[in-house]
């Protein structure tokens, strides 16, 4: 699904990632795990195609093709999906508006049919109904307002109606309760599919005892420096990021 | 550009002198003698330069305007279709009325056009067009070479509901002066709109709103960008009466609208909200004067900006505060979004507070459209120039929460999406 190999990427000429190699087979969930300031929102932002970000060496492949040339719109139709750290707050835009441009968006350029209004609106109850999203949130402003669990469940919503192959998760974990925790990571566990893949990245274990990882890496210094299964999640959650690394280094 | 197309004072009054003999009511002394005077006067002040404060942001008309005539009188005209469902609508081509042939009827609704009131009510005419000694360049063009006007009255207590003016014009001169008075608790909704390629439309407004009365008025700017458009507007705000005006500018090479409005009384209100958006080498200026002259009056002006291309707003903005004006609330704001590097705005707003125990604020802000929005919207495969129009729809979106008819914000926000998807693209 995709493949990252020796990627070196730049931002306000600082390097930030420094040699970064990973492989992500459809189907599958990885994680990633780092400490702060180790290039992790760096590599969703590039993956997603924010500006800013310059590559200067390595090479990025969602199936099969370079996607390092194209604008983020075309990211998103290809399959790509980036559930914010930090959703922004779009006030006077409707969110109802927002997610069937969206969705009418991405359909048409993948050669689909555009959702018609009423098949949209149910399709939106029901998902918002399992997210534990009141409608209400359907009909304010994107984000305006809510709180970090709304903002965050608003994201598995944008998700679920966009329907990408490779969704990453960056710190969707951040600033959830207990519930609404175990609701997000229903949201993304009910959406594994032989044909999509999720990468998450995340601080701490907790969430990766609800959506089980196959594969954890852990990134320091913009680099992969380990990957295993999911008993290096209970292993950094005991010994911490410094002996790990040290241990790498 | 040659001597010869540049267009002065002088090229206004030999154009009054050349049709003074056609001009309705010529026959009238009275009327000769206003419309000599106007045409001295406006020897005397010339056109407005740079040099003029109140001219200061908005370049020379002399080079723009070319050899002035008036505006070709329409030939057989169909009326223009219909703005809004239910309300009544004239329109004006050529300078003058064209449609429909008889002015809508309407009880308790006095609506009369210049010819008209000449012959039928010349007392009321002349009080209507009495000279205004200080009257600016373009007052005194618009009464020496006035064509057209509509005087409009509305009796106590009737809600009169949806008037339009539609005026297109493509080339010329046309002037046109419109009267507005509404008595004790009566209600009018007036929409103007103005299109055609080219050509200077110099329109002359006063308006006089009644105690407890409402009047709202909105104005539709849709002409091409040859056209330049001029207006000055007056109005008059009695005890507990509301002014509720709305600017929608998406055209016109050069459009300069004046705007002054005297709370006079207690009670007496006014919001004056505006867009523009504008393209291309667009120049519009807004220059608006909100005068509190009386306790528990309320003012606020909301007037954002989506500038494209070499497009150049100009907002000034002044509200004073008289003394003995008690809690008065004035707020007045200018937004802009830039989206190119050559656009700019010319933001001054100014408060003249002469009365302690007020409330007043007023403040600018440009910038350009938030990128991490914008990135927002594209990481969910929204194309750029689709994420460019729902923000800046977003951003105007403020401008039309002082309207309440459904139909008007409908009319208004169709209008919106089809202009920023313009801009946007």
């Amino acid at each position: 699904m995709l493949e990252i190999e020796n990627l070196h990427v730049t931002v306000d000429g600082k390097e930030i990632l420094k040699g970064l190699s990973l492989s992500l087979p459809a189907g599958e969930v990885h994680a990633i795990m780092g400490p702060n300031g180790s290039g992790k929102s760096t590599l969703s932002y590039l993956l997603s195609g924010r500006p800013g970000y310059e590559i200067t060496g390595g090479s990025v492949r969602f199936k099969g093709e370079d996607i390092t040339e194209m604008e983020p719109e075309e990211r998103a139709a290809a399959g790509l999906f980036l559930a914010f750290q930090y959703p922004v707050e779009i006030p006077g835009v409707a969110n109802t508006t927002f997610l069937k441009e969206a969705a009418n968006a991405v359909r048409t350029a993948r050669g689909q049919e555009p959702y018609d209004a009423l098949k949209f609106v149910k399709l939106l109850r029901a998902k918002t109904k399992e997210l534990g999203m009141s409608d209400d949130m359907l009909k304010r402003a994107v984000n305006s307002g809510f709180s970090g669990g709304e903002k965050k469940r608003n994201e598995m919503l944008q998700m679920a109606v966009l329907e990408p192959s490779l969704a990453i998760l960056d710190e969707t974990d951040s600033g959830l309760d207990i519930d609404a925790l175990k609701t997000v990571s229903d949201a993304v566990n009910a959406m594994r599919a032989p044909d999509r893949t999720f990468l998450v990245i995340t601080h701490y274990q907790r969430l990766l005892n609800h959506i089980v990882p196959d594969r954890i890496h852990v990134l320091a210094g913009g680099r992969i420096v380990r990957s295993g299964g999911r008993e290096l999640a209970e292993e950094l959650e005991a010994k911490g990021y410094g002996e790990i690394l040290g241990a790498a280094a | 550009m040659s001597v010869e197309t540049m267009t002065t004072a002088k090229s206004f009054a030999d154009l009054y002198m050349a049709e003074k003999a056609g001009l309705p009511g010529a026959e009238l002394p009275w009327l000769a003698v206003l419309r000599d005077r106007a045409s001295q006067r406006l020897l005397d002040v010339g056109l407005p330069t740079s040099r003029l404060e109140q001219w200061r942001y908005t370049p020379a008309l002399a080079n723009r305007l070319g050899a002035v005539s008036l505006a070709e009188p329409a030939g057989e005209t169909l009326p223009g279709t219909a703005l809004l469902k239910d309300a009544k609508q004239i329109s004006v081509k050529g300078g003058r009325v064209v449609a429909p042939q008889d002015l809508p009827q309407q009880e308790g609704v006095s609506l009369r056009r210049l010819a008209d009131l000449l012959a039928e009510d010349p007392e009321r005419a002349r009080a209507w067009l009495a000279d205004a000694p200080d009257g600016s360049a373009f007052d005194a063009i618009n009464l020496a070479l006035l064509e057209e006007g509509l005087l409009v009255e509305v009796a106590a207590n009737l809600q009169a509901g949806t008037y339009v003016i539609d005026h297109s014009d493509d080339s010329g001169l046309a002037n046109l002066r419109l009267e507005i008075s509404l008595q004790e608790g009566a209600s009018l909704t007036l929409v103007e709109r103005l299109s055609g390629a080219a050509g200077l439309k110099n329109h002359i407004a006063r308006m006089r709103i009644g105690p407890g009365a409402r009047l709202t008025h909105v104005v539709l700017l849709e002409e091409g960008a040859d056209a330049t458009q001029l207006s000055e507007l007056s109005v008059a705000v009695e005890r507990d009466a509301r002014y509720q005006g709305y600017l929608f500018f998406a055209g016109s090479g050069l459009s300069r609208r004046a705007v002054d409005i005297d709370l006079l009384d207690q009670g007496a209100e006014a919001q004056l909200d505006g867009a523009y958006m504008l393209d291309g080498r667009a120049h519009g200026d807004l220059t608006s004067h909100i005068r509190h002259a009386a306790p528990d009056t309320n003012s606020k002006e909301t007037v954002k900006g989506a500038l494209n291309a070499r497009a150049r707003q100009v907002f000034r903005g002044k509200i004073t505060v008289e003394e003995g004006a008690s809690r008065a609330d004035g707020r007045m704001a200018n937004k802009t979004l830039l989206l190119s590097d050559q656009a700019e705005i010319d933001s001054k707003p100014e408060l003249m507070i002469f009365h302690d125990e007020v409330q007043c604020a007023h403040g600018a802000t440009a910038g350009k459209l938030d990128q991490q929005a914008l990135f927002y919207l594209r990481s969910r495969g929204i194309p750029l120039p689709l994420a460019r129009k729902l923000l800046l729809r977003s951003f105007l979106q403020e401008t039309l929460e002082g309207l309440k008819d459904e139909a008007l914000i409908g009319l208004i926000s169709e209008r919106l999406d089809r202009r920023l998807e313009e801009i946007a693209a």
